[in-house]
Formats: C-alpha cells, sequence, structure tokens
C-alpha cells in the first residue's frame, strides 16, 4: 500500500476538533437542554472527565502497533477470521451513524434555506464532495480544514461572540441546573457523544508520533469539550431553560436572533455555509475511516475504489430513518451509546491482550511488529 | 484513440452529466428572483367580529420605492401608500391567512423582510401562545421579530393610519421606532424572543408596546397627508394647567406628525394581558429593569407653581437588586444610580454644590414616587415585569428550587424600597439662570395683567 | 536603610569600561554553511549522467563518424547534412588562409546567427592576412591549434574537434566551423550573436518601486541579469538543451549549498524525461515538468523580473530559463507567492503588509463577489437589509432575465473586453475600453439588460481581479469564479460552500515539485514572517523553510537591535 501522508499535529488537532464538534451543529443542545436544563454547559465538561479513559487506552494501543489501524490488529494477534468479525461491523457502523448525521444535518438545511429542494437533489452534490475528499485522503482534507478555517472556527466564533452580546447572565442561575448528582449520572450517559475521538485508531499510520497522539487526543478533547461548552453556554444565555428544550435546531435558533444593527443582521445562511463546510469535511472524513477500515479488512491494497460505492450506501443509509426525530432518536439512544461501548471494551480488549503478549514474550516484541507485513 | 481512452471520456461525460442535471434540476426548485416575490414589511392581526382573523400586510412595490428614491429624482410617489399596499384577508389561522394572501397577490409572499407585528389587544387578553407558534415555526420569520399591541382600534386601522413624519421607507421606519425604543425607553423593546422567554421563564413577567391611534392627528389626516388644524381648534382640546401630563398613548395632545403613537405598554402575564402602563411608567419600569438608557425628566423643584428642573439623566450601571426573605413580607431594595446633565432650572439659584444635592435630591424623590406606584399598581394584579427575581434565581442551586419559589405571593405583599441616586454633574454653560436685575426684578416678578400694554392698541 | 541603598535608585550604575575578559567571547550563533566549507559537489553531483553540453565526451566510435580531411568531402558532407541546396541559412565561404603556405579553408555558419562584422573582423581578416609566423611555438603543436590561439582574435571559446555530430551541434548552435584542407579536425569558433531585443521594462509585472529590467529572449542575457544580482561563487548555472529537434538550451539555477540537493536531482529528473521534438517556450516547458498538470492552481512562478529570481534563488528556490523565452521559472513555490508582488518587500513594513492586505481582500472579492450576489438574489434575500433588498428588487424589476444570466452576459462582455483589448494594436487598445464602458456601463443598463446594481458589482470584480500581480493566477482566478457562479446559480449559499470544499480539497493536494502548495500555512512550517502579511525586516531572519533549504538562516539572528546599536555622533567638523 501507499505510504500514507503524515499530519501534522496541528492538523490533527483541528481535524479532531471539527470533528468531535460538528455534532453540537445539530440536534445536541437540544437534548442536552433536557439533561442539563440551565447546566447544559457542565455536561461536555463532565463528559470529557469520564471520556479520560478511553483517550488513555487510545494512546496506549498506538504503542504497541503505530502503523496499524484498529482492525488490523485483531488480524495480528488473533488471525484472519478476528479481522472480519471486527472489520465488516465496523465499517457499515460509521456508514449509517455518518448517515444518521447527513439525514439530520439535510433536513434542517433543507428547511432552513432551501425548502423546496427535495433533499435526494440536496443530499447528491453535498456527497460528491464528500466523495471526493475522502478519495483525496486524510491528509488533503485536513488541510482544507485548516485553510477554510477562517470561515469554520473564525465565523463559529463569531456568531458565537455575537450571541453573547445579546446574552442574559441570570439564565445562568440555577449554576447546578437538575442537581449535581443528576449531572453526573446524564453525563456519564451521553458519554456516547464523545465516541468521534476513536477516529484517532483509525489514523494511528499517519500520526507523526505517539507524542503527538497524547498531545491531541488529550488536549484536542479537552479543547472540543471547552468549545462545546461555550457554544452551549451561549444557547443557555440566550434562552431560558424552559425553552431550550422546545427548540429544534438550536444553533440556528440562536443564530437567527443576532442582530449587530441594521447591516450584520440574518446571518443564518451565513452560519449555513459554515455548517455546510463543517459536515462536508466531517463526512468525508467519516467515509474515509469507513472505507479505510474496510478496504483494510478485505487487505486490499488501496481504498480509492471503494470510497464512491460507499458513498452510494451512505447515500442510501441516509433515507432510512422516516423522519428528523427518528434519526435522532436512532443515532443518539442507539447508536452512539451501543458502539461507544462496544469500541470501548474492543479497544481495552486489544489492549490487554497486546499487553499480555508483550509481557509473555519480551523479547519478540519487534517480531509482534514485523508480522504483519509477512501476512 | 485507444480504447481506454474512450473508456475514460464516457466516464467524465457521465459525471458531467450527473452533475449538470443536478444543477439543471435544482434551479428549478428554490431559486426565486427578487422580482418574483412579494415582500411583506409589516403585518397586523386582528379579531374579527365573526371570530375570525384579520392578517393585515404591509407589501413592498420595489419599483416604487426605487423610483422615489434614485432614479427619477424626488419626482415619484413618496407616501407609503404609494410604495407599499396595505392588504388584509380573513381566516381561521394565520397560515390559512397567509394562503389566501398568496392567492391574492399576484406574486410569491415572502415573510423574509418582515419586521414587524401589529397584533390587536384582544387577542393579546386571549393570551400570546396561540397566535406566537407560528411566528416561532415558521422559517422566514426571526425571533427578532418586533412586536407591538394595538389598544383602541384594531391593526388594521394603524396600518391605514400610519403616516411617517420623516421616512419614505417603511422598514427603515421600524428600525427608527425600535432605535428610540432602546435609546428612550417611552416604550419596551420587545421582540418575539422576548416575548417567548418572558411568558416561559418561571416568575418572570412581561411587557409590550403599544401602537395606539391619537385621535386628535387622526381627525387632521387627509388622505396620505396630514394637515395641521389651526391653532384655534387645537386649543379646544387643551387641558387644564399644572396637572401631570398625561402620556397614554392615544390621549397626548399634539397635532401634525403620525397619526399613530407607540408610547406605553401593556403587562403580560404568561403571555396574558393583565394591566397597562403609560409611557412615564415605561420609563420608570425599564430603569428598575436596567435596560434605561437616557431621558429628560422634569422634575418640580418648589411646591410653587411652574417651577421645574429639568434633567437629562443617563444610565450609569445596572441596578442594585437585594431580596431580604427573612422578614415577612419580603423586602425588596432597589438602588439605581444615574448621571445626569441640567437642562433648565426655573428661577432657582442652583450654583453650589449643596444647590445640586437638593436638585438631586427633588429628582430621587420625584422619581420614587412614580417608581412606588407603579410597583403598586403591579403588586395589586400582581404581575413583576421588573425581573425583581434576579437576585433570588442566583442563590438557588438547581432548577426544581428555583421552580418552587412562590415568586407571585411573595412579591404581592413584598416591601418594596427604591432608592434613585442621581448624581447631577454639570449645569451646562450656565451655572445659574439668568435673571432680571435686582432693580426690576420686582417690577418683572409681578403678575401679568389683563390690562393692555402701552402701545398694543396700534398693533391691532 | 542605609544610603547606599537609596542611591541605587537614584543613578544607574556605569557599565564596565574595561574590555578584558578572561574568556573569549561566545561564537556567533547561526554562522551561514555557506561560510562553510562544504564538499559541496558531491551534494550536487548528478546521480544519472545527463547528457551534457557541448557533446565532447561522446566520442565517436567508427570512422564514419570523423570528418573527412578533404575539403571537397567535407562539402559533400555537409551538403547531405544540411541540404545545402535548398537551406539558404547556411553559408559555405572558401578562403585561403595566408599562412607562409597558402592553404584552402572552408567557413561554415548560419548567416542569421553570427554577427557579420564581428565575423569578418575577429575571423575572416586576420585569416587571410599574410602571416609570418617567427617560428613555430612549442604550446601549439598542431597546425590547428595555431590558428587557433595565434591567428584569430575572436573572445569565445573555441574548441578544435573532429566528431561530426558534435560538429553539426554545434553548427546549429550558432558557432562558426573552420575547416582545413588536410586537417582531419576543425575549428569551432563562438560568434554567436542571435537577434533579439534589449532588456527593457517588464511588460505584464512592472511596478513602482525596484528594478525597471526585465528578462529578454536571450538565455545568457537573463541569466546574466539574474548573476548581477547574485554574485557569488554558489550560484550554479546548469546549461542543457531540451527536445529532440529542436534542441533548445535551457539553464537550471540554483545556489549550491542553499538549495536542497534532493530537489535539484528531482528537477533535473523531471526536464530529462522531457522526451518531445520541440519546446518551445516556456509555457509548454512548465506543463511538461509540472506535478498536476491539468489543475486549477499554477504550480511554478513564471516571472519576468530578474530580481525576483534572483530573490527567489536566495530562499533556496531553483530558477529555470529557457532559451528565447522572456520568462523565468521558480520552483518550489507556494500558493501565497501569487498575491506577493517584488514591491511589498521594497517597501516599508506597514506598506506592503497594508499592500498584501488589499491584494487578499481583492482575491477574495473577485472570487466571490458575482457568486454572493446570484446567491443572495435567488436564494437568500433575507441576508440583506431591507432597504438594500428593495433597491436591488426595484432595479431588477426592469431586467426581463433571470440573475444568473445577467451575471453570465457581464461575465462574459468583460471577458470579451479583456481578450480582445490584449489582442488589437496598442495604438486602438483604449477605443476598446470606451466601447465596453459605454456598452456595460450605460447602454445595457438603460436598454433593461443588466441591473445597475450588479454593474457594480461586476465592475468591482473586474477591478479586484486587476490587483493579482501573478499573471498566471489570474487565469485560475477567471475559472474558479466561475465555477463558483455556477455553484451559486444551482445551489444558493450551499452549492458555494460544496464548490468551495471541493476547491480546497484540490488545492490541498496540489504540489510544486513535491512541496505542498499550501505550506507553510498547512503542513504548518516556520516563516519567516512574510506569509500573507509581512513582517519587520530585521525580524525576517530565517528562510523559509518549506522550501527545505540547507542553510536557514537569512540574516544574523544575533544582530541587536538598531536602537542598541552604537550611534555615530554628527559633529561640526569646523
Amino acid at each position: 500500500m501507499k505510504k500514507p501522508g503524515m499530519l501534522g499535529t496541528f492538523e490533527l488537532f483541528l481535524l479532531l476538533w471539527l470533528y468531535s464538534t460538528s455534532t453540537i451543529l445539530l440536534a445536541l443542545p437540544r437534548i442536552y437542554a433536557q439533561d442539563g436544563q440551565s447546566a447544559l454547559w457542565l455536561l461536555p465538561i463532565i463528559s470529557y472527565l469520564y471520556l479520560l479513559p478511553f483517550i488513555w487506552v487510545i494512546i496506549k494501543l498506538r504503542d504497541y502497533f503505530p502503523d496499524k489501524i484498529l482492525v488490523e490488529i485483531p488480524v495480528i494477534l488473533f488471525g484472519r477470521w478476528a479481522g472480519y468479525l471486527v472489520g465488516w461491523p465496523l465499517a457499515f457502523y460509521i456508514l449509517f451513524v455518518t448517515a444518521m448525521a447527513l439525514r439530520e444535518f439535510t433536513d434542517v438545511v433543507n428547511y432552513i434555506i432551501l425548502p423546496e429542494t427535495p433533499s435526494w437533489a440536496l443530499l447528491l452534490p453535498f456527497l460528491i464532495a464528500s466523495a471526493y475528499g475522502a478519495y483525496k485522503g486524510p491528509e488533503a482534507i485536513s488541510r482544507a480544514n485548516v485553510i477554510l478555517l477562517p470561515l469554520t472556527l473564525g465565523a463559529f466564533i463569531f456568531l458565537l461572540f455575537s450571541s453573547f452580546t445579546q446574552a442574559e447572565l441570570y439564565f445562568l442561575a440555577p449554576i447546578l441546573g437538575p442537581g449535581l448528582d443528576e449531572l453526573l449520572i446524564s453525563a456519564f450517559l451521553r458519554l456516547s457523544v464523545f465516541i468521534e475521538v476513536a477516529i484517532l485508531m483509525a489514523l494511528y499510520p499517519n500520526i507523526r508520533s505517539g507524542k503527538a497522539l497524547r498531545f491531541v487526543a488529550f488536549y484536542g478533547m479537552a479543547f472540543s469539550a471547552f468549545f462545546m461548552a461555550l457554544v452551549l453556554l451561549a444557547y443557555g444565555l440566550n434562552f431560558p431553560f424552559a425553552n431550550t428544550q422546545l427548540i429544534g435546531s438550536p444553533l440556528f435558533q440562536l443564530v437567527r436572533n443576532i442582530n449587530w444593527g441594521r447591516f450584520l443582521q440574518n446571518l443564518e445562511s451565513l452560519f449555513v455555509f459554515t455548517t455546510v463546510l463543517m459536515m462536508i469535511i466531517k463526512i468525508s472524513l467519516s467515509l474515509y475511516i469507513a472505507v479505510i477500515t474496510f478496504a483494510k479488512t478485505i487487505e486490499s491494497p488501496f481504498y480509492q475504489p471503494y470510497v464512491f460505492p460507499f458513498a452510494f450506501i451512505t447515500y442510501l443509509y441516509t433515507f432510512m430513518p422516516t423522519d428528523y426525530l427518528t434519526a435522532v432518536k436512532w443515532e443518539y439512544e442507539f447508536l452512539r451509546p451501543y458502539g461507544f461501548i462496544s469500541l470501548f471494551i474492543l479497544a481495552s480488549f486489544l489492549l490487554a491482550v497486546a499487553a499480555w503478549r508483550k509481557k509473555k514474550r519480551p523479547r519478540k516484541k519487534r517480531s509482534l511488529k514485523r508480522e504483519p507485513t509477512a501476512l | 484513440m485507444s480504447d481506454k481512452n474512450v473508456n475514460k471520456v464516457k466516464k467524465i461525460l457521465a459525471i458531467a452529466m450527473v452533475f449538470l442535471s443536478v444543477t439543471l434540476l435544482t434551479s428549478c426548485w428554490d431559486k426565486q428572483e427578487l422580482d418574483q416575490m412579494a415582500f411583506v414589511l409589516s403585518m397586523g392581526i386582528d379579531r374579527s367580529p365573526a371570530g375570525l382573523l384579520d392578517l393585515t400586510a404591509r407589501i413592498a412595490v420595489p419599483e416604487a420605492i426605487v423610483g422615489a428614491g434614485q432614479i427619477g429624482g424626488g419626482a415619484g410617489p413618496t407616501a407609503p401608500g404609494q410604495i407599499t399596499k396595505v392588504l388584509t384577508v380573513t381566516a381561521r389561522t394565520l397560515p390559512e391567512g397567509v394562503a389566501l394572501l398568496e392567492a391574492t397577490v399576484e406574486r410569491r409572499i415572502s415573510f423574509m423582510q418582515c419586521r414587524i407585528v401589529v397584533i390587536d389587544e384582544k387577542l393579546v387578553e386571549e393570551g400570546l401562545h396561540r397566535t406566537i407558534d407560528f411566528f416561532n415555526r415558521h422559517r422566514e420569520f426571526r425571533r427578532s421579530l418586533i412586536f407591538f399591541m394595538a389598544k383602541g382600534s384594531p391593526a388594521r386601522e394603524i396600518f391605514q393610519h400610519a403616516v411617517p413624519v420623516l421616512e419614505e421607507n417603511i422598514a427603515r421606519y421600524v428600525e427608527d421606532i425600535v432605535d428610540i425604543q432602546r435609546q428612550f425607553g417611552f416604550s419596551p423593546f420587545v421582540r418575539l424572543h422576548d416575548l417567548n422567554n418572558t411568558m416561559e421563564m418561571y416568575h418572570f413577567d412581561g411587557l409590550i408596546p403599544i401602537m395606539a391611534i391619537n385621535e386628535e392627528v387622526a381627525e387632521e389626516k387627509e388622505g396620505e397627508d396630514v394637515k395641521p388644524r389651526p391653532t384655534e381648534e387645537y386649543w379646544q382640546d387643551d387641558e387644564p394647567a399644572h396637572e401631570e401630563l398625561k402620556t397614554i398613548p392615544g390621549k397626548l395632545h399634539r397635532s401634525g406628525g403620525n397619526p399613530v403613537s407607540y408610547v406605553g405598554a401593556g403587562v403580560l402575564v404568561g403571555g396574558k394581558l393583565v394591566g397597562f402602563m403609560n409611557a412615564d411608567e415605561v420609563r420608570i419600569t425599564e430603569l428598575l429593569r436596567g435596560r434605561y438608557k437616557t431621558g429628560i425628566w422634569s422634575i418640580p423643584l418648589a411646591q410653587e407653581e411652574m417651577n421645574y428642573a429639568s434633567v437629562i439623566l443617563d444610565h450609569q450601571r445596572p441596578p442594585l437588586i437585594a431580596v431580604d426573605t427573612s422578614t415577612e413580607p419580603i423586602r425588596i431594595t432597589v438602588t439605581i444610580r444615574m448621571k445626569g446633565k441640567l437642562m433648565e432650572v426655573q428661577g432657582q439659584d442652583i450654583g453650589t454644590p449643596e444647590a445640586f444635592r437638593l436638585v438631586e435630591k427633588k429628582i430621587a424623590e420625584a422619581l420614587n414616587k412614580k417608581a412606588l406606584d407603579v410597583i403598586a399598581r403591579m403588586q395589586s394584579i400582581p404581575a413583576d415585569p421588573f425581573h425583581f427575581i434576579r437576585p433570588l434565581r442566583w442563590r438557588t442551586l438547581t432548577t426544581k428550587e428555583y421552580v418552587a419559589i412562590p415568586w407571585h405571593e411573595w412579591f404581592q405583599n413584598a416591601e418594596v424600597v427604591v432608592d434613585f441616586q442621581p448624581e447631577v454633574e454639570f449645569f451646562g454653560f450656565q451655572v445659574n439662570p439668568s435673571r432680571p436685575n435686582l432693580k426690576v426684578e420686582e417690577k418683572v416678578l409681578e403678575e401679568p395683567t389683563e390690562e393692555e400694554l402701552p402701545g398694543e392698541e396700534e398693533w391691532e | 536603610m542605609s544610603w547606599v541603598k537609596w542611591k541605587k535608585l537614584l543613578s544607574v550604575k556605569k557599565p564596565y569600561i574595561d574590555k578584558s575578559f578572561s574568556l573569549p567571547p561566545p561564537p556567533k550563533k547561526g554562522k551561514s554553511t555557506l561560510e562553510e566549507e562544504v564538499d559541496l559537489l558531491s551534494l550536487y553531483e548528478p546521480k544519472q549522467q545527463p547528457t551534457p553540453y557541448p557533446d565532447t565526451k561522446n566520442q565517436a566510435e567508427t570512422p564514419e563518424d570523423y570528418i573527412p580531411t578533404n575539403l571537397s568531402e567535407v562539402e559533400q558532407w555537409l551538403d547531405k547534412e544540411f541540404l545545402l541546396s535548398l537551406n539558404d541559412d547556411i553559408i559555405l565561404r572558401p578562403l585561403s588562409i595566408g599562412l607562409p603556405k597558402t592553404l584552402p579553408a572552408l567557413l561554415v555558419y548560419f548567416q542569421s546567427q553570427v554577427n557579420n562584422e564581428h565575423l569578418s573582423a575577429m575571423v575572416i581578416h586576420p585569416m587571410t592576412m599574410e602571416l609570418t609566423p617567427p617560428a613555430p611555438i612549442p604550446e601549439a603543436p598542431t597546425l590547428l591549434e595555431l590558428l587557433a590561439k595565434k591567428v584569430t582574435s575572436a573572445p569565445g571559446e573555441y574548441v578544435i574537434l573532429q566528431d561530426k555530430k558534435t560538429i553539426v551541434e554545434r553548427l546549429i548552435n550558432g558557432h562558426i566551423v573552420l575547416f582545413v584542407e588536410g586537417q582531419s579536425e576543425a575549428i569551432v569558433i563562438e560568434g554567436i550573436e542571435v537577434p533579439g531585443r534589449s532588456v527593457s521594462t517588464p511588460i505584464i509585472e512592472s511596478t513602482a518601486r525596484g528594478p525597471q529590467e526585465g528578462f529578454v529572449e536571450d538565455l545568457d542575457t537573463n541569466i546574466g541579469l539574474v548573476r548581477a544580482r547574485l554574485r557569488t561563487s554558489r550560484l550554479v548555472c546548469e546549461i542543457r538543451v531540451v527536445g529532440r529537434m529542436a534542441r533548445t538550451r535551457y539553464c537550471l539555477l540554483y545556489v549550491a549549498g542553499l538549495t536542497n540537493p534532493a530537489m535539484v536531482e528531482e528537477m533535473r529528473k523531471r526536464i530529462q524525461s522531457i522526451d518531445v521534438d520541440t519546446v518551445h517556450d516556456m509555457g509548454l516547458f512548465e506543463q511538461y515538468i509540472e506535478d498536476q498538470s491539468n489543475s486549477l492552481f499554477p504550480q511554478h512562478l513564471i516571472t519576468e523580473r530578474p530580481d525576483r529570481v534572483s530573490s527567489a534563488l536566495a530562499d533556496g528556490s531553483m530558477a529555470v530559463f529557457l532559451d528565447r523565452s522572456p520568462f523565468g521559472l521558480v520552483a518550489p513555490i507556494s500558493i501565497w507567492t501569487f498575491i506577493h508582488s517584488p514591491e511589498d518587500m521594497y517597501l516599508r513594513n506597514p506598506f506592503g503588509s497594508f499592500a498584501r492586505f488589499l491584494r487578499i481582500m481583492s482575491l477574495i472579492l473577485t472570487l466571490f463577489a458575482p457568486a454572493l450576489y446570484i446567491a443572495v438574489t435567488s436564494y437568500h434575500p433575507e441576508m440583506l437589509p431591507t432597504e438594500l433588498m428593495l433597491a436591488t428588487a426595484g432595479a431588477r424589476e426592469q431586467v426581463p432575465f433571470p440573475v444568473f444570466i445577467e451575471v453570465l452576459f457581464l461575465e462574459f462582455s468583460l471577458e470579451l473586453i479583456r481578450e480582445a483589448s490584449l489582442r488589437v494594436p496598442q495604438q486602438i487598445g483604449p477605443t476598446i475600453g470606451i466601447v465596453g464602458a459605454i456598452i456595460i456601463g450605460s447602454a445595457a443598463v438603460e436598454a433593461g439588460i443588466v441591473s445597475p446594481i450588479l454593474v457594480v458589482v461586476m465592475a468591482i470584480t473586474a477591478l479586484a481581479s486587476f490587483s493579482i500581480p501573478a499573471y498566471t493566477f489570474f487565469y485560475s482566478i477567471r475559472i474558479l469564479r466561475l465555477l463558483f457562479l455556477a455553484s451559486a446559480a444551482a445551489l444558493g449559499l450551499y452549492g458555494l460552500a460544496i464548490v468551495t470544499l471541493i476547491v480546497a480539497f484540490h488545492l490541498a493536494g496540489v504540489k510544486s515539485l513535491g512541496v505542498p502548495l499550501l505550506s507553510p500555512l498547512t503542513p504548518s512550517r516556520t516563516v519567516a514572517d512574510d506569509l500573507i502579511f509581512r513582517g519587520p525586516i530585521l525580524r525576517q531572519k530565517k528562510r523559509p523553510l518549506y522550501i527545505r533549504p540547507l542553510d536557514t538562516i537569512r540574516q544574523n539572528p544575533s544582530r541587536p537591535p538598531r536602537s542598541r546599536m552604537k550611534k555615530q555622533k554628527l559633529r561640526r567638523t569646523l
């Protein structure tokens, strides 16, 4: 296989930021508002603390297999069958989660700016762009992300700042929302919001060093959690807690309130622009990860041929839920929690086995690494 | 060309076809040229006598606007009646009204530029929650939509009577009203967002600004123009001096200008109309809420008649509200600091710091009295548009605790102390008022007599 | 507290004046590798032997490859080689050398490539003169050496050759060949003077400040222009030929010890892989060596300014010149180079930065303004403030076409003006502008074909596009603008976002000689304070690292700021 392109720490950091933060663009703030009421912004911060063990597992796993992705590890440890067992479901799981996010996104965009275009037509160019990005690989995706940063992170921060100017500070109180105990419990239950961090396991070969991974995983996720908290804070300060749970597309509603005077208002179209950019980058990375997982599972030397078929499958999956609310329900009640649990168990199990094997045969550490090339 | 190349070309062609078809197809769906749309600039909603909804819309005529402003050089039509058209349809629900409107106007109706909605008093009495869901849900309305309540006459009347003094452009007219609202606080600045918030938030009550037709001016309106009536007629409506000026929107004694006035507010509890405030009271409420910016106040300095001091009072810092729940009934203390400049002083020397303090004291007393009056009236409803619960909100930790506060009962019986602390900082260019010198002072201060002055007869 | 302590607060302690220290000063930081003794040749030695020019090493193996000794046979051979009866450009001038013993000789040259006066004065005249050598010179054992060293007075180099191929090679490159009866070798004398214009001001990259000379068609002149700005012994200039038939000379310039050898090797490999009969111009040459010749973005800087080339060389890039092409090619570069103008550096930091800012803004404007106009007016009218929207709508009331057609019409006519003004003779150039202004400016508006607001938008767009200093990038912008326009017409801001991302994905993959075009932004590399905005000149201490120069320091990093330098006091001398 072609040598994978390397991602710089800076690029990876921003890529992880975008990948994990873009969930906040859709239904997530409403779900957080149901759980956290006036303290919704505390939830991602608490969730991040719960997430630390998972991040630790991800970092440790790379020390054993620095140039492999997750699905190749069971092959090395157990054999071919294990690879199939993990790889196939994982690839299609990623596709399905992607499709759910895509569905929510399409429905919202469809309503906000292009109400009369049917969603199939809306989605087609979108997916072509995403597939092109996936085709180009993570290197191109991360670089595109960096050059468009003024339009994504910049616009986001501008919009956040604008909405803070209209905030009512006393919406922050009562500061603990439903109570600390409930916050802690619901933060734990919503841990799967951060399942995005698992993409790092598919990008192992693209990461320069363990140090870079450690930095990106810990601080990158911390930044993402902080950013999400900031967005939720903006949301919570603009709408009272009785209201936050009622709004379907919270961030858009937030943006629609911005008013910088006569010439700078009605910015939601601009925000849609930002959202589309972020979502294309996210979806193309998801697509790449699904495809690379699949390609590695079937030991294909290239991943590029599978990109467009997979994009088409995603396109079909997108229309499986009957409506927006179903997509949200599937995503947040089934796909994410169970996916998170499975991934966590899988990764920790692989880590344990790898550590155990290494301990058993400390001398043969080198052969463990070399083995895959022989396979 | 080899086979491989032919295949490649075919592939590229196929991709190009897909792209082209997508682009061509999509442009049929959502593309709306500006000249295919009818933009609603403002809307009015009434309860018709039959119990249906009257939906009044003011639709812009872009061609007339351009003709008036730019190309023609001023000869074009300028009155709102010519650059906009007012339509009314009656329907059972608002969306149905919109549908009927679409059927009436040749072009597609767009609410994207709609900035203002005037709701009839009756509808507010029924409760706003029944009306505003349409606005919350519809993609073309934003939560920054401005709401007004029509008092005294249906909203439709207001549309018919509105004649802006200066603005030709209705959109700018609305923006200006809002600016004035925010600046001087004679009526509260209320968006759809605020209506929603005050309706849903626990223990907060809201206001809604009032638009009303001033009968005196409305009589002067002929066609599109307001012709100020002769002074003799104007004086007929004069009211006795020395009484508190009426700042009730429909009753303000004036002539010329816009027949529609927008001062005063309705008080909402849970989105339902429960009371009214006049313009002065709204200003006091804005002060207590902390939204006040600036305003001109005239305060009687002494018991003597016609002896006023006028000041501009500027916002200085947010009001300090303290709620003492240990007492029974609870005690609410509000401290408000303002900065001021003297505008006029009648008759009295104020050229010393002590005199300044005296003026400050007088202002504080007057404002205090006004504030307590308003608060007492609100307590009797009970409604809390002053948001006095804010300090208590900070003292609760969980939402359950906060929701459980029996605020309206507490507020009803609360003992309120308002402490205005105006700081008059500067006196303008004049320290003491100019007055006749001591030699002639006594003569000048005499009461004017009915006798004819010398030489006056020649003038008649 | 004692008085001494207080005193410290009042007066500043004076520095030591004694300058003798027990230890020597620390070695200077960041000494340039250019000053060190390194075996540079081994670094830059071509891994694969290139075809050298002149091809002296490729010696003939069979006797048929040697020139005949008899002049008539030489003539026959030349006739076969150059089709003398048809080819009138080549001149065979018989002459007799005026040595003590008169010898018939044959001078062969291309008339068009040789200066006649020069030839007559330097070669023909001394040769035909009666020569009385005092004695045979020991250093000149053969007759030809004697002729070459003693008789001719041409300033260029001379070679004595006997290989047919090489002689033909030399001839077509404008050298003069002298065959002498009875000699198995020939003298090849440089006498080339190719017609061409002299150095003049740059045409498409003119600036207000900076040198006012541009490259010309002549390769040697161009090299001379660069070398005059970069007088270092390390400036290497590899001259080879490209094109099977045309044998055009090119020159690869780099600074040994600075430019990364791997890059030089890569460049050589790419150029040598060009296997085509002719390469007429830099434009063709560029496409052959590009990473992605189908890309929308240029991957090399094509410039006609010697100062730009020399500054790029000093940063560690390479330059290539092609004979008969008045442009130099600079690689590797980054995309930011296209918005840089040499002027930015010649002006002071605030002015240069301002110019860059203006250019970035105009780049964004020219790319997105028409597309945004379409998107907003036909999909998102809520984005405009009401008055502006109503004014736009009012202006559009008279126009029968959809906005997209309107924009296309204007875009098309602007392109027409641009194209026409390139083609027409310079004398009637201004006419085109007037015609365009009248048609577009007023007539189209009055006829109700376009709305006046759109004319304003498009005029600004066109103006903004002219502020981009790189001509090759200008084409990219035009195409991209149309692309954005079409996407915005199809799906509004949504389509615009999608196409923006596709372009970004594409851009992220484009490389200039293996260096990502977007670096040093991403992949992020240290940049010498000169990316989008240029920093103060004293802070630009490092060379741009994305070119991976061997020596990264440009300026003495330990140079103290000017405020700390000792000032020379002005004194009145009288």
